[in-house]
């Protein structure tokens, strides 16, 4: 349904993201992780031909046959909101503080749809149902503010979904939130993208929660796309040396270290856009490096010279 | 012991919703008790709200309790005259708040000793051997926070908590802001630093792994009270209260 080839995102620092080819069926989960300055918050974008204007982009967005990149503007709103959505990490910056929740759910189901204000808020009132939030009809008439986080992330939730969209793209829809509100929004998400088919693409740094929705993982470093594959097999046996790092790095609860000896960390920091290195991203922190490394771009999956274990 | 909070509690006063009722109040911390030893390190698990940060305020001696005491080697916190309270120092979530941005961080880290008397050469020396000891080269004095990764400026704001040698550090969600490759490398540094100095620590955070990688012991704060407190082996292999047990369901 979603084609991504060949995708490149520069500014005039550097490249934020290159050469990413991607796909996401009808109904599937894409889970994209990565850490700050990963290029995954263009991705996210690029779906939605949102990349800021001052970006350089050449390559292939295709939507359901649709070239995204260099489309009108005009034909672009017809597909956001509608047929593609997103879900922010910040619902509080994403819901109008001066609407009731029932005004902005029925906003888009007006404007798209033609719908009257009744049955508009009609099925908004169904949305919210829908997406857990109990009681939905007195919600209808509650302020932003008056909600919790999480149920302010509910809200956007079913705001995305007004007009059934074939692509939900949540970019860090759970990392405002407290541990126990964030397993039941991705629980949500999960089982929304379920019953009705929808494809979703999880943006997150968290590889718990994208673990906990996603079929497929595709893992950014530095702009690249260095290992893709089912979630459940990249993450019980990743290949990039970056992948293994990151898991690794990750305190994890079950096996209770020897406080004397030190996590195990990946050394070095991510560079910045202007310092990435010109071949393989992960250059220059990797543990396994070979002099190719620095100079050649390394292809496949993963994209790594040595070519995974 | 080094800090002992007795039956703590702690309100705040909302704004005022009507013209002629009293304003709400929020019961923040309510009959909190809990200790730490020299060199131990404790930490604290709980949701927003929960009041993990309140207690890190009445630790440091910035509010008073309303009822109960706080005490820091049997004195109370918000008493405590200027040279005593060198012995907490507090690390943030968001490294960049804690730096000016105009300062080097030579300059920055060792603010406090200026506090204390010491001479501009004294200074360099010990600013040159903090930043070693956070793992960062003696020459980055001379530059300015906008030139360093966030975990460096963790390290940096990490260096300026150490600088007059305190007993207890308080970290409230120290690695929350940094990047999963980045957390670890300031958690060995946060661990290091209490091998070596014996540095003890009120570590916060809603994160029970990155807790539970660090701390001697770990207290589950719900609602102003800690519901639950134990060793982390035991905590972590058996938590025995609902909510302790809900929290792991979902981590």
């Amino acid at each position: 349904m979603l084609a991504m080839r060949e995708l490149s995102v520069g500014f005039a620092g550097g490249l934020a993201l290159r050469r990413a080819t991607l796909s996401v069926a009808r109904g599937e989960r894409l889970g994209v992780a990565g850490e700050s300055g990963s290029g995954k918050t263009m991705l996210g974008l690029a779906c939605l031909g949102m990349l800021p204007e001052v970006a350089v982009v050449t390559g292939s967005v295709r939507f359901d046959g649709g070239e995204l990149v260099g489309a009108a503007e005009r034909d672009l709103r017809r597909l956001r909101g509608q047929r593609i959505a997103m879900v922010f990490q910040e619902p509080l910056s994403a819901l109008n503080p001066l609407r009731r929740v029932g005004e902005l759910i029925a906003e888009p189901l007006r404007l798209h749809r033609g719908l009257s204000r009744a049955a508009a808020l009609d099925r908004a009132c169904a949305l919210l149902s829908e997406v857990g939030l109990p009681d939905p009809a007195s919600r209808l008439r509650q302020y932003p503010h008056e909600m919790s986080g999480g149920q302010r992330q509910r809200v956007t939730i079913a705001l995305a979904l007004a007009c059934d969209p074939d692509l939900l793209i949540a970019d860090e829809p759970t990392t405002a939130l407290d541990v126990q509100v964030a397993a039941h929004i991705l629980a949500l998400l999960r089982a929304l993208s379920e019953s009705r088919r929808m494809a979703l693409i999880l943006i997150s740094h968290d590889l718990r929660a994208i673990a906990a929705v996603t079929d497929r993982l595709a893992v950014l470093y530095g702009g690249d796309i260095i290992e893709e594959g089912p979630t459940a097999d990249v993450l019980a046996a990743p290949r990039h040396p970056y992948t293994q790092g990151l898991i690794a790095a990750r305190p994890t609860l079950s096996a209770r270290r020897d406080r004397n000896a030190p996590l195990p960390t990946i050394p070095g920091t991510v560079p910045a856009l202007a310092h990435l290195p010109p071949g393989c991203r992960f250059a220059g922190r990797c543990p396994v490096e070979l002099p190719v490394c620095r100079s050649t771009r390394p292809a496949g999956n993963p994209a790594c010279h040595r070519g995974g274990p | 012991m080094l800090l002992s909070v007795e039956q703590v509690h702690r309100s705040y006063r909302m704004p005022r919703r009507r013209m002629f009722r009293a304003p709400p109040v929020i019961a923040a911390v309510q009959g909190l008790s809990l200790t730490v030893a020299q060199g131990e390190v404790l930490g604290i698990v709980g949701e927003s709200g929960s009041g993990k940060s309140t207690l890190a305020r009445l630790v440091m001696g910035f509010e008073r309790p309303d009822q109960g005491r706080v005490l820091l080697n049997g004195q109370e916190a918000h008493r405590l005259p200027a040279a005593a309270r060198r012995q907490t120092q507090m690390v943030f979530q968001d490294p960049s708040d804690s730096l000016d941005p105009r300062r080097s961080i030579g300059w920055s880290i060792t603010e406090p000793l200026l506090a204390m008397g010491l001479r501009a050469a004294e200074r360099h020396a010990r600013a040159a051997d903090l930043l070693a000891r956070v793992g960062l080269a003696p020459a980055d004095m001379h530059r300015y926070p906008h030139e360093f990764s966030g975990g460096q400026r963790q390290r940096i704001a990490i260096a300026r908590a150490i600088s007059p040698d305190p007993a207890l550090l308080v970290a409230d969600e120290p690695v929350a802001a940094l990047d999963v490759s980045v957390q670890a490398q300031v958690l060995n540094l946060l661990l290091e630093l209490n091998l070596t100095l014996g540095l003890a620590m009120l570590f916060i955070s809603h994160d029970l792994a990155v807790v539970a990688s660090i701390a001697d012991r770990i207290a589950v704060m719900h609602h102003g009270r800690i519901i639950e407190t134990g060793p982390t082996a035991r905590i972590v292999s058996a938590p025995a209260h609902p909510y302790t047990q809900a929290l792991f369901a979902a981590a």
